[in-house]
């Protein structure tokens, strides 16, 4: 390409520093990728859930259900929807957590279970119930007749006309397949959708009449608002009658906060890359002073010089916003992938909107040209004196900065005397509902306080670097402690590249913090007061609330080698975004669980036996938010109208609960709530009986329910730590992007050193450094740089971490700190091994300079 | 003639963007061609840095050059002629002292069109000859033209001329680091004719060269300042240099100490030598 105009060089630079382009480059692909990734990713979700929710909740004008939860109501009802002349027509359903049972064996020779939502249905009604489309066969008519989704009956291999097993409380039972639904996206997250008749269904999961939800259908020309007003007058205030598109984005806005974090996590990235460009291009723009002077001296004028930088930044910003998308295609798979087994929903096809193209691209670009404005003013105010001057580097620009340095950590500390005190308001007071808006200001003080420490950073470098330098010292020699001096020649490089580093490792930590917290809670709870040997539960961790008959726990209960048994009934109601967890007990649980009441308690001796006369136990946290005392009443939403109940004792070990849990006894819970059965078995062995005997007569017994499982203490206690870390993975997967865009930044860093002190590093090798000094010299200042990050990171984010702590306790978990001792440590070792990798090409290159030319380098 | 109409063609855009300048009081670059004075300074001080740290490189420099001359400025190290030599290109400002080129006082004017003024009238030679290295010789030639804004096809002519000049048409394509110290600064010297300046402004350009190379450097600049009627201020240590001069301005600590017309190399290495040792 032949030079046919100035803005062209802008070009001829980029292609001159294929590596310094490409580094600065990745930080914008990695920024706008994780960018457009979640923007995917949040879109997808919505688009399913709506998709989903809208065909399950039938495509109908109006959805009848109980107020408040997933409550059940008398049939009844449904006589007085149909009597209403205005309904064209009405399609009753009774839905319900169940499980599907296949032929095959998993991999420890346990039956494949799979979690399942089943929908009673009248076979008159049935295509109306829910807005599935039949792909094949027909709807259920009689009997054990069921109607699957082509998602699951395509993974399982099921045919019209083939025989599968679901689990009930009672036990499995067969079912025939007549029909396969067509779910748009594939299918139902991972979990199968099944329809079976209604009366079948009541009587097997034994809830007789009772349906927990009507699609309604207003006649041609009647108004769905009147129709929707006239039903909830007649019905009452125990059901709701909402159109089907209000619930469709009630439950689209439940993943209003889920995004909101999500998107502040990609704008970390975004952050994180802008500050690579901004390095990158400042860097180039040092480098190149000499050229720039040359250039204002043959009549460029300061604007046509800052016009070009900004144009190099905005053509690396159009290629890398562009790589940028494919990276971010593959992430937001990923991340559906990670978010499929983290939240146990998997999403098979991605929705990929213009909106996210567009704005992701946008954002790209912007900030790019952002990050550029500063480097290109700087560059327009080379003086063209410079093109005279033997040595590159700017020189006249260290009076000013002086200026700007003596000020930064006076603001720095400002924002962050200003940013977390904020944080911590917010995290203490006003978290009990978590709103979009309460999680923007959060973010808005945690970006203030990042923002405020890498102000310090500069002021903080010479001294943690004197620190580290004896350490360096021990472990690299001589070439250690000069590595460390390096690192504070620049000191403002040093310290964007380290504050870069600080604020990915720091919110890793602060995650950590908050998942260690939780874990090392539940942790203490369990080890403090689980006396039993062995849990039942569902074998699908998705399916927590299927539930088993009785006669399960009879047939345990009777075993030899059994002491003791206890099972948990439980269900939850919401009001007003407050969740409660209602638990059902029977009289043996303080006889396996241990209670620890709260100090203030009055006889905590018969506080438990309390609950038979309809009083309850209350969780810590439930007391402190509702202002509860022994002997004050609780106030309950439930099906049939909110429930007063007498506080017999405040539980301060509340875990099943996270300290919002309401304790009653299982005959209260049956009959204000119509929850009857139990989902969760806690067995205590004979002393001295014989475990592996007792353990197979357990699971014996449990091929007649497989939809359950068997665990040992230990490994139950595996299974939710396993269940919780999954959930992590998600978050650290997006964290883990901006780390290693910062990684990149310490690479570009190091470039930049080892350009700049070519004639010292000649000078070095001349008086008998070797090649292996030179590149230790490089690789140790990107260990100090590094570390220097890491430790900040570390600091900051125990801090962070000790807000989000707080922040869960104020919605009503009741988490204890425990300090991320570990992932601190792997920080550190992660710090280490970010500093040597970054430090190995710049390395390379300073070890294969030639001793003659970098020695007359001007 | 040929080389006439390359060059108005070249120069219609500029005259229109230079018209501001032109109609400034004083201008006329038809009298500064026969005969006038096309750089004229005078009462120049220059001072580096505040209170006691304070450096004054000029102490009061009073000077003129005659449009066409070759004019060499020679003192020792430290005697200010690097900060005259940017003073007098617009590169930098004066503390004090007035500085007209082609009758336009530069005091007062703005970096703009400061800028502007080193873009029309200003050709610049350096030590360091400070080719771009992404571009090849003849797009490092046509540099100032696409810097003024200019279309490159315009200045096919001017640059065949030029290539001719220097001796360089078989390396037109080459980058810098495939062309010899000798070979890139005479690309240095085609960059700084290409819009064929009133004044070119060189500083130590035989200064990384072997003397041989620097002659052939020196003799070209000879040539074009004849041949194009230039002003040639040359900023050097070598007597060698300053001896293909017409005028040998000694400078020492910042003040005009001597100035002589037709000297023999050995006798400016003298002069320089007895400088040298009062200073």
């Amino acid at each position: 390409m032949k030079l046919r105009r100035f803005s062209q060089i802008s070009f001829r630079n980029l292609g001159a520093r294929p590596q310094r382009t490409i580094l600065t480059t990745v930080g914008i692909v990695l920024g706008v990728g994780i960018v457009f990734g979640v923007i995917t990713l949040s879109n997808t979700m919505s688009g399913t859930f709506t998709n989903l929710f809208s065909k399950a909740y039938g495509a109908a004008d109006l959805t009848v259900t109980a107020s408040g939860g997933n409550d059940s109501f008398n049939h009844k009802l449904l006589e007085k929807i149909r009597a209403d002349k205005d309904v064209k027509y009405a399609a009753p359903r009774l839905s319900l957590p169940a499980s599907i049972i296949f032929k095959g064996k998993t991999r420890n020779g346990l039956p494949k279970v799979q979690s399942m939502r089943l929908f009673g249905v009248e076979p008159k009604s049935a295509a109306f119930a829910t807005g599935f489309d039949l792909a094949k066969g027909r709807f259920p008519r009689s009997g054990a007749e069921l109607t699957l989704d082509e998602g699951t009956a395509q993974s399982a291999g099921l045919k019209v006309g083939d025989e599968v097993r679901i689990g009930t409380p009672g036990g499995p039972v067969k079912a025939k397949v007549v029909g396969v639904l067509r779910i748009p996206g594939g299918s139902f997250g991972g979990i199968a959708f099944g329809m079976m008749p209604l009366p079948y269904v009541q009587k097997e999961f034994g809830k007789p009449n009772k349906i927990s939800g009507v699609a309604v259908q207003a006649q041609n020309g009647v108004p769905v608002k009147s129709l929707q007003k006239q039903l909830s007058r007649k019905l009452g205030d125990r059901l709701q009658v909402e159109q089907s598109s209000t619930r469709t984005a009630e439950v689209n806005s439940q993943f209003q906060g889920f995004k909101i974090a999500l998107l502040f996590f990609a704008g970390t990235a975004l952050f994180v890359g802008a500050f690579l460009v901004f390095n990158a291009l400042s860097m180039t723009i040092l480098e190149r002073t000499r050229e720039l002077g040359m250039l204002r001296a043959l009549g460029s004028t300061r604007a046509m010089i800052a016009r070009s930088v900004i144009l190099e930044a905005a053509i690396l910003g159009v290629f890398g916003s562009l790589a940028g998308l494919l990276f971010g295609y593959g992430m937001a798979r990923g991340l559906i992938f990670l978010f499929g087994k983290a939240f146990l929903f998997e999403i098979t096809s991605l929705s990929v909107s213009p909106f996210a193209l567009v704005s992701a691209v946008a954002v790209g670009i912007i900030i790019t040209v952002l990050a550029a404005l500063y480097p290109a003013l700087r560059a327009g105010r080379v003086s063209p004196v410079e093109a005279m001057r033997a040595r590159s580097g700017i020189v006249g620009s260290s009076k000013k900065r002086g200026r700007i340095s003596r000020l930064a950590p006076l603001v720095g500390l400002l924002l962050i005397g200003a940013g977390v005190p904020w944080t911590y308001h917010l995290a203490k007071n006003l978290s009990a509902q978590l709103q979009g808006l309460v999680y923007a200001s959060g973010i808005a003080g945690t970006v203030a306080t990042f923002l405020g420490v890498s102000f310090i950073i500069p002021s903080l470098i010479r001294p943690l670097a004197a620190a580290l330098a004896p350490l360096l010292r021990l472990l690299f020699g001589v070439e250690g402690r000069m590595a460390a001096a390096n690192a504070t020649r620049n000191r403002g490089r040093t310290a964007l590249t380290a504050s870069a580093l600080m604020i990915g490792i720091s919110l890793v930590i602060a995650f950590a913090t908050l998942g260690g917290s939780v874990l090392g809670s539940i942790r203490a709870y369990l080890e403090g007061s689980l006396g039993s040997d062995y849990v039942i539960e569902p074998a699908t961790s998705n399916s927590n609330n299927i539930t088993f008959s009785p006669k399960l726990a009879d047939r345990v209960k009777r075993l030899p080698g059994v002491e003791k048994t206890t099972s948990i009934a439980s269900t939850f109601e919401s009001k007003d975004s407050q969740i409660f967890f209602v638990f059902g007990l029977d009289r043996n649980y303080p006889d396996i669980f241990r209670i620890n009441y709260a100090p203030g308690s009055k006889s905590p001796q018969n506080a438990f036996s309390k609950l038979q006369n309809g009083q309850a136990l209350v969780g810590k946290q439930l007391a402190r938010t509702h202002k509860l005392k022994v002997g004050s009443k609780v106030t309950v939403p439930g099906p049939s109208g909110p429930k007063k109940y007498r506080v017999a004792g405040i539980v301060a070990n509340d875990i099943l609960g996270g300290g919002s849990g309401v304790y009653l006894s299982r005959d209260t819970l049956a009959h204000d709530f119509n929850e009857s059965s139990a989902g969760f078995l806690a067995i205590k062995a004979k002393p001295g009986s014989n475990r592996q005997t007792l353990s197979q007569k357990i699971r014996h017994i449990l091929q007649d329910y497989p939809q359950f499982r068997l665990y040992s203490n230990a490994e139950w206690k595996a299974r939710i730590e396993s269940q919780f870390n999954r959930q992590y993975v998600f978050f650290y997967a997006i964290m883990g992007v901006s780390v290693a865009v910062s990684a990149f930044g310490v690479v570009n860093t190091l470039s930049m050193s080892v350009f700049e002190r070519t004639r010292e590093i000649g000078i070095l090798r001349a008086i008998g450094t070797t090649k292996l000094q030179v590149g230790r010299l490089v690789v140790d200042e990107g260990v100090v740089i590094s570390l220097i990050g890491c430790i900040l990171g570390i600091i900051l984010g125990s801090l962070l971490g000790y807000l989000f702590v707080r922040g869960s306790g104020a919605s009503g978990f009741d988490i204890n700190y425990y300090y991320p001792t570990r992932p601190a440590l792997y920080a550190l070792l992660a710090g280490l091994a970010i500093g040597v990798f970054a430090g190995l090409l710049p390395a390379r290159s300073a070890a294969r300079k030639d001793i003659v030319e970098s020695v007359q380098y001007e | 003639m040929k080389f006439r109409d390359s060059l108005t063609a070249g120069q219609t855009g500029y005259k229109r963007r230079f018209r501001r300048l032109q109609s400034s009081p004083g201008y006329t670059r038809y009298v500064e061609k026969n005969g006038r004075v096309a750089v004229e300074i005078s009462d120049l001080e220059k001072v580096y840095g505040e209170g006691r740290a304070a450096v004054r490189a000029l102490k009061g420099i009073s000077l003129e050059f005659p449009a066409g001359e070759f004019a060499a400025i020679m003192g020792p190290s430290g005697s200010g002629k690097s900060t005259l030599l940017h003073i007098l290109g617009a590169l930098d400002r004066p503390s004090s002292g007035k500085v007209v080129v082609g009758g336009q006082d530069l005091s007062g004017l703005s970096d703009r069109k400061l800028t502007l003024l080193r873009r029309e009238r200003m050709g610049f030679v350096f030590q360091f000859f400070n080719l771009i290295p992404t571009l090849s010789a003849e797009e490092n030639i046509l540099l100032p033209a696409l810097i003024a804004g200019e279309k490159a096809a315009k200045y096919a002519g001017r640059l065949d001329e030029l290539l001719d000049l220097v001796g360089l048409q078989n390396r037109r394509t080459h980058r810098p680091d495939e062309l010899s110290g000798g070979e890139q600064q005479r690309v240095a010297i085609a960059r700084a004719l290409v819009r064929n300046p009133d004044i070119v402004l060189a500083d130590e350009p035989t200064g990384n060269l072997d003397s041989k190379t620097g002659d052939g450097i020196l003799a070209l600049l000879r040539e074009s300042a004849n041949r194009y009627e230039q002003t040639i201020i040359m900023v050097s240590h070598d007597a060698r240099a300053a001896g293909s001069a017409d005028r040998v301005i000694f400078l020492a600590d910042g003040r005009v100490v001597d100035e002589a017309r037709g000297l023999e190399p050995d006798e400016i290495l003298e002069r320089v030598k007895t400088l040298e040792s009062t200073s």
